[in-house]
């Protein structure tokens, strides 16, 4: 479970306009033909197509392959519902009850978790300096971190990474594939869900503290996890004030991964 | 979504007792030679807003009370499914617990009543100890479906009307949670317009009696604003180029990825780190992603209002918008048309069904501050504030501010557009005019 959004991208007016004329060039599989019946002034159109597509020879910087498109719009909706309705009140209530340094700690232990992860990632990608890095800021904030709580490693100076599966796929050149918008975590790829289930499995399988697999820890562990998601995500449904946030949320989430990917 | 530090309840009490007893400040006109702002550039200021040392600082202390609420303003309106998530207006109310005196906030551009210049408003003048009401810029997609009238947003008088109707609205709903002394206005961009117009209509409707009204970085004349803002943007060699423009943009942001490391975009100094390394954006690209950033609040704009209408200008006039309905095509349109196109393509058609005889000459003269330059030159209680660099203006314009409003317009000699809105000499104007003292720093 790693994010819901990418928090920082969206947080940027670059980002947010990158993603505006991004959304231009984007579906070829919807291209509408050149008969536009219903249309008043398809004239005022002449043009367009050809100033938007990619220069031939070069990565088609727009394009996003959205195949499941209708139903990913209705999870899109389904999933703001959520948010307004039961996550952001969850949120509310949660910040009230914890002061800031708690929840603090709380994101802390759960950035050691996925520390783990991001370990065998970066092994996975062969990227040795980064890896004997992770591995130091887990065995520090486990030790004298006080099981992740406290965050000693960034004070001793240790870079942070983070990698998922997702990232090393596509770090060995696997596409994202088509967009996928996930009820609760949000958007996604078909690649990226497939990292999401794996890194899963690892953490699972791991078990780290016994956390995962005893059920009575795992339930309202997961439900901190979230909480703790969400109250560090500085985004909101309906925040980029358009009609056509879908297509913007899609096009940044596809974006920064990729430069994720290449970091 | 960090919690927003505020002033401490105790604290008000006192505050509001420092504010009753220091009134009559405005119109005292600051000495702006000790103004600093190191950024020469107004686009690059545009975009990297004032460094956090020159920043008006916050009390930082526990969260500010503050409320969502929505308005059906036209009950059982006919709406494409589409638009469910924005039937009813929404609205953001900061409130104190004790009696103070109301603020409006409209938004700019295509702005919801949560962008973060409007929340920004509210937490200066929460901690100033003033209620704060932000609403929705009627460019907005959502102020268009819920609110709207005509749902032709664009003509000054128009949104006013809206605007007016919409805020007795909120009041009324408000009105027995808060205790409201007086009630005062302000609005950023075409917010600062609408502010003035809206102003202009309470004196004749006497519905609400603003007692003072504040223009933030306003357009003079909006379709003059428009152009210049179209022209960040070239149709024809912008987006001609668009394509490797922007991953030229998106590669300086990779290399600078791999340069730094891990870095938090959110970060506040982010775009200053970004704008001093080696990847830093050329006076064009920091151009374009101006001009891009407004053509996507014009591309929501055009849509939303030809998709109400049924124009048939962007969505085929058979088509029904569902919420499964790909956007794809529309967005792709939408953002084919220019601000200037709108009025042409949209408004003007319009207006000109309604008043056959109208000249476009005329309705261009009706949406800006000229309009209103009597009102303007006589009302006390309206002032304003802009940057002699602002690019939403022309040198006359700002001579316009300059003889039109005198003393009550305050002209910072750099900021861009809206980019010292968070420096402590322009939140010191702002407190000042309305005769509140900052609750920070």
């Amino acid at each position: 479970m790693h994010r819901l959004l990418p928090k920082s991208l969206l947080q940027t007016l670059p980002a947010i306009v990158l993603l505006a004329i991004a959304g231009c060039a984007s579906q070829p599989v919807q291209a509408p033909s050149a008969e536009q019946p219903g249309l008043a002034d398809p004239g005022f159109y002449t043009g367009m197509e050809e100033s938007f597509r990619a220069p031939p020879g070069e990565r088609s910087f727009f394009e996003v392959y959205d195949p499941w498109g209708p139903l990913n719009r209705k999870l899109y909706v389904f999933n703001s519902h959520l948010d307004h309705y039961v996550l952001l009140p969850a949120v509310q209530t949660y910040r009230k009850l914890l002061p800031g340094p708690v929840r603090q700690a709380i994101t802390n232990f759960f950035a050691n978790l996925n520390e783990v992860t991001t370990f065998i990632n970066l092994v996975l990608q062969m990227k040795g300096v980064e890896a004997l890095e992770s591995g130091a800021r887990f065995f520090n904030n486990t030790t004298v971190g006080v099981l992740g709580m406290f965050d000693v490693a960034t004070r001793m100076g240790i870079p942070r990474h983070d990698e998922d599966l997702g990232q090393t796929l596509g770090h060995y050149g696997v596409g994202p594939g088509p967009y996928v918008v996930l009820p609760l975590f949000g958007p996604s790829s078909l690649r990226d869900t497939t990292g999401l289930v794996g890194d899963y499995a690892i953490s699972w399988e791991i078990n780290m503290f016994g956390a995962r697999k005893a059920i009575w820890a795992s339930i309202p562990l997961t439900a901190l996890e979230v909480l703790d998601i969400r109250d560090n995500i500085a985004f909101s449904y309906g925040d980029l004030s358009s009609p056509f946030e879908y297509e913007m949320v899609r096009f940044l989430y596809l974006e920064s991964r990729e430069l994720e990917i290449r970091e | 979504m960090q919690t927003i530090p505020s002033v401490p309840s105790c604290l008000l009490p006192w505050l509001l007792a420092l504010l009753l007893a220091l009134p009559g400040q405005a119109g005292a006109t600051e000495d702006l030679s000790d103004y600093v702002y190191p950024i020469e550039d107004p686009f690059e200021a545009t975009v990297s807003g004032t460094p956090v040392e020159l920043r008006h600082r916050f009390i930082k202390s526990k969260s500010m009370q503050r409320d969502n609420f929505e308005l059906e303003v036209f009950p059982g309106r006919e709406l494409p499914p589409l638009f469910d998530s924005v039937r009813s207006l929404a609205f953001s109310l900061a409130y104190q617990d004790v009696p103070a005196p109301l603020l409006f906030v409209i938004a700019g551009t295509g702005g919801s009543y949560r962008s973060s210049s409007s929340k920004y408003l509210q937490r200066v003048f929460y901690q100033a100890g003033f209620h704060v009401i932000t609403l929705s810029s009627p460019s907005s997609h959502e102020f268009i479906a819920a609110a709207s009238g005509s749902r032709y947003p664009g003509i000054s008088e128009e949104d006013a009307s809206d605007l007016y109707r919409v805020m007795q609205m909120a009041l009324a709903q408000v009105r027995d949670l808060i205790a409201v002394t007086d009630v005062y206005l302000t609005g950023y961009s075409l917010g600062g317009l609408h502010a003035a117009f809206v102003s202009h209509l309470d004196e004749q409707e006497q519905a609400i009696g603003f007692r003072k009204v504040l223009l933030l970085n306003p357009p003079v004349s909006l379709y003059t604003s428009a152009l210049l803002l179209d022209r960040l943007v070239g149709r024809e060699a912008g987006m001609q180029d668009a394509h490797a423009y922007f991953s030229r943009l998106f590669g300086k942001f990779a290399e600078y990825f791999s340069e730094h490391g891990m870095i938090r975009l959110d970060d506040e100094a982010f775009m200053f780190k970004f704008q001093e390394s080696e990847q830093s954006l050329t006076r064009e690209e920091l151009m374009a992603l101006i001009g891009a950033s407004f053509r996507l609040s014009a591309a929501g704009l055009v849509f939303t209002v030809d998709a109400l209408n049924g124009t048939g200008q962007v969505v085929e006039r058979d088509r029904e918008l569902t919420l499964g309905t790909p956007l794809d095509p529309y967005f792709k349109r939408g953002l084919w048309w220019r601000f200037t196109d709108y009025f042409d393509r949209l408004l003007l058609p319009y207006w000109q069904a309604r008043q056959p005889e109208s000249k476009r000459e005329q309705l261009i003269g009706r949406i800006g501050l000229p309009a209103l330059r009597d009102y303007l030159e006589t009302s006390s209680k309206i002032g304003v504030i802009s940057n002699a660099d602002e690019i939403i203006l022309t040198p006359q314009d700002i001579d316009f501010l300059g003889s039109t409003f005198g003393s009550r317009a305050t002209i910072f000699p750099r900021g861009g557009h809206l980019g010292n809105l968070q420096h402590r000499d322009y939140v010191a104007r702002m407190l000042s005019f309305f005769g509140a003292v900052a609750g920070g720093s």
